[in-house]
């Protein structure tokens, strides 16, 4: 199905090695193995701060407002919030056990997060720091969170059910559920929302479902000369902010995959690191930057080369990155 | 109540809530019937630690339908997209004759057609051949016997636990990535032991290793058996850098590492075990499952409860993938090209076409720590990795299975 169709316009500037664009923005990774958050320059790729979290820094994300990042450290079973000017932790959120993966509605309200060892999903009021609601039964393994850009539902996998269950988090009821392909971990809404895109971890594929219908309508796979189909192990997805193009981390395979979003073919694959979990574009998509957990460094992909450009070393187990700039 | 054979409408579709959990109670049930023996040589108290056959508070049921029960649980979800509601009925039978006879009874009153077996090969290639022809589809969750997957095996008759050619090839594939090429073997008095020191010497010569010598034991104190009893004795004038020990009940194997003339691995029945699932695994979302086995159970997670657990999850992938409930469908897709199951060992996993075998990883674990997993890193196949562990499609001796059409 896919090809190798990108055939490098922008090659040129890859083989002459351009530096990267300036930014001045903040890149945060969270280390699930030595329980810090470090910060980057995005400009100089230095890591300027060293955060200790709670145990098991996992997912990130910044609050709407700009001013907070919410950490979930598992292992202390709840979600830390740290000031962004200060970079300090300044309070947390209680979670139920495990927190691996939140997201949180667009006015900032509320937080949705998955708890992966009971099956459940607990939505926190952000303001008061309680829980509203613990839905209960939304699958195996619950993983990927993903609020619709409407925010008026959320979107979690399950890994061991097989299915994305559709979530109002407000009424705090499961609406319906998605049977995807095999283990899914991640997914992302194109802008538009229309679409949810999710990966497939172990069906070595992403299922495209759509918003309105709950149908899967599409299914990309992946295949490289010289990659194994069981290597091929995608994660994470994300989109550029026009819509036109998705990155997926392939996990084992070393790759992260650039898809064209309307016509679904693979344009490119990219090296980067061992294990490669966690993306995040930079505000003008001209940067990813993606973790590799079993390298313990973070890649930085220029998305005009499709190349990446700097290898940087983090910490042990990087797990998710975010870019603030 | 009769299990539903009808195809489920609207399966693969987004299924609304609302109206299906309005209809929760009235799903029809699909029941899997489980079978076990009440007098199973391998649940006594052999292999049991001395000490924990006197202690009455140390007693652990390690039987394999709390995975089977885990498994239901687990695929609930599945039975709400599918129309039905998952049972389990198990049935332990005093004896191995009376195995056919309690699967007619669990399958008439309840309709069920899948059956999880918990017993030895022999048992199970009576219960096999009373079910040939009847749209019944047996899991085999423990017994290793190869000729089950060879010579004996039956269309019908799945195996969720790897052979013993899978667990031997296991052991091979490592010592040969450590080098350690010169073994010496040391075999029990069981007919089971013998089938071992087969397997393992298969594998030796797939993987080239030399077997420098094979001794059997006995486990006595008897001092005119000093040569068969005896370690120093056993493992001395001897080239060997690995110590394989086929010992079915382990009793024997327990005392044998760190007791050899020479310094070498033991692996096999002690040392380091091959075997399906190990609790200390920490990867591919190993610790959620045996995280759910331990709040379920109240004890470790072996590897036939992981058997019997994704025996469950494999018909439930079967049902939801199909949209059907018909045995002919299930068995067509279990065996196809399109069924992929995690069960949390990192590669899909997949039942192979000419004999019923599920492809799996096998784990080679000390007490508490699973050291490499096979198949290890080098040992390719041209088709699927996990093909290098047992007897490939070319040497398998079943000839029950449909078989697709052969490479040549």
């Amino acid at each position: 199905m896919p090809r190798w169709l990108w055939t490098g316009p922008t090659a040129l500037m890859a083989a002459l090695g351009l530096a990267l664009p300036a930014h001045g923005g903040e890149i945060y990774v969270s280390n699930e193995g030595n329980d810090t958050v470090v910060v980057l320059d995005s400009e100089t790729l230095d890591i300027e701060h060293v955060i200790e979290t709670g145990g098991r820094p996992r997912d990130l994300r910044f609050s709407p407002d700009g001013s907070k990042l919410f950490i979930a450290a598992s292992e202390a079973d709840r979600i830390e919030v740290l000031d962004l000017e200060t970079k300090t932790i300044t309070g947390h959120l209680e979670t139920g056990d495990d927190p691996e993966i939140f997201d949180i509605d667009p006015t900032g309200e509320i937080l949705v997060v998955s708890n992966e060892d009971d099956a459940e999903a607990t939505v926190i009021d952000i303001a008061s720091g309680s829980i509203r609601t613990v839905i209960e039964d939304v699958g195996i393994e619950p993983e990927g969170v993903t609020f619709t850009p409407d925010g008026k539902r959320v979107f979690v996998t399950a890994e061991a059910t097989n299915t994305v269950a559709v979530i109002d988090p407000w009424e705090g009821v499961i609406v319906a559920d998605v049977l995807v392909g095999n283990r899914p971990r991640r997914g992302a809404f194109t802008p538009d929302g229309r679409e949810y895109w999710v990966t497939n971890e172990l069906g070595g594929t992403v299922s495209i479902i759509d918003a309105d219908t709950l149908q899967v309508t599409d299914t990309i796979r992946f295949e490289k000369k010289g990659l194994r189909e069981a290597d091929i192990t995608p994660v994470d997805l994300v989109m550029t902010r026009d819509g036109t193009t998705a990155f997926v981390t392939l996990g084992r395979a070393w790759h992260v995959a650039r898809v064209d979003v309307a016509t679904r073919t693979v344009e490119a694959y990219i090296l980067a690191g061992s294990r490669v979990w966690g993306a995040a574009l930079t505000a003008d998509d001209a940067i990813l930057v993606v973790t590799n957990g079993a390298s313990d460094d973070i890649s930085v992909i220029d998305t005009e080369a499709n190349r990446a450009t700097r290898s940087v070393a983090v910490g042990r187990t990087p797990h998710t990155v975010r870019i603030r700039d | 109540m009769t299990v539903a054979t009808r195809p489920a409408a609207g399966l693969l579709a987004a299924l609304l809530l609302g109206s299906a959990a309005a209809a929760a109670d009235e799903r029809p049930a699909f029941t899997f019937g489980y079978l076990d023996l009440a007098d199973d040589i391998r649940y006594t108290r052999w292999g049991v630690h001395p000490v924990d056959i006197r202690s009455e508070t140390n007693r652990v049921d390690l039987r394999p339908r709390a995975g089977a029960e885990m498994g239901v649980a687990d695929i609930r979800a599945f039975g709400r997209r599918a129309g039905v509601q998952f049972a389990l009925r198990a049935e332990r039978v005093g004896d191995a004759a009376g195995l056919p006879a309690a699967l007619a009874a669990i399958r008439a009153e309840t309709g069920a057609f899948v059956f999880l077996v918990d017993a030895p090969g022999a048992a199970l290639r009576d219960v096999a051949a009373a079910t040939l022809g009847q749209d019944v589809i047996l899991i085999n969750v423990s017994a290793v016997d190869d000729r089950l997957r060879g010579d004996a095996c039956a269309a019908h008759l799945l195996h969720t636990a790897p052979s013993r050619q899978m667990l031997a090839d296991a052991a091979a594939q490592y010592l040969v990535a450590r080098d350690w090429n010169e073994v010496l073997v040391l075999q029990g008095p069981l007919e089971e032991d013998a089938r071992t020191v087969e397997a393992f010497r298969h594998a030796a010569g797939t993987y080239g290793l030399k077997i420098d010598e094979e001794r059997t034991f006995v486990l006595s104190n008897d001092p005119r058996t000093r040569d068969r009893n005896d370690l120093d004795l056993l493992t001395g004038r001897a080239d060997y850098e690995a110590v394989f020990v086929a010992d079915t009940d382990r009793e024997f194997a327990r005392s044998v590492p760190y007791s050899t003339q020479d310094p070498a691995a033991v692996v096999g029945a002690a040392g380091l075990r091959p075997t399906p699932w190990h609790w200390s695994y920490l990867r591919h979302g190993a610790p959620q499952v045996h995280g759910r086995f331990e709040r379920q159970t109240g004890r470790r997670m072996e590897g036939t409860d992981w058997a019997a657990w994704v025996a469950v999850r494999a018909i439930g992938e079967a049902i939801v993938r199909t949209a059907s409930t018909a045995p002919r469908d299930l068995h067509a897709y279990l065996l196809g090209p399109d069924f992929r199951l995690d069960g949390s060992k990192g590669p899909a996993l997949s039942f192979r076409p000419w004999n019923g075998q599920l492809r799996q990883p096998v784990m080679l674990a000390t007490e508490d720590w699973v050291t490499a997993v096979a198949p290890l890193a080098g040992f390719v196949h041209q088709t699927n990795d996990l093909d290098t562990l047992g007897r490939d499609r070319r040497t398998s001796d079943c000839r029950q299975f449909a078989a697709p059409e052969q490479p040549s």
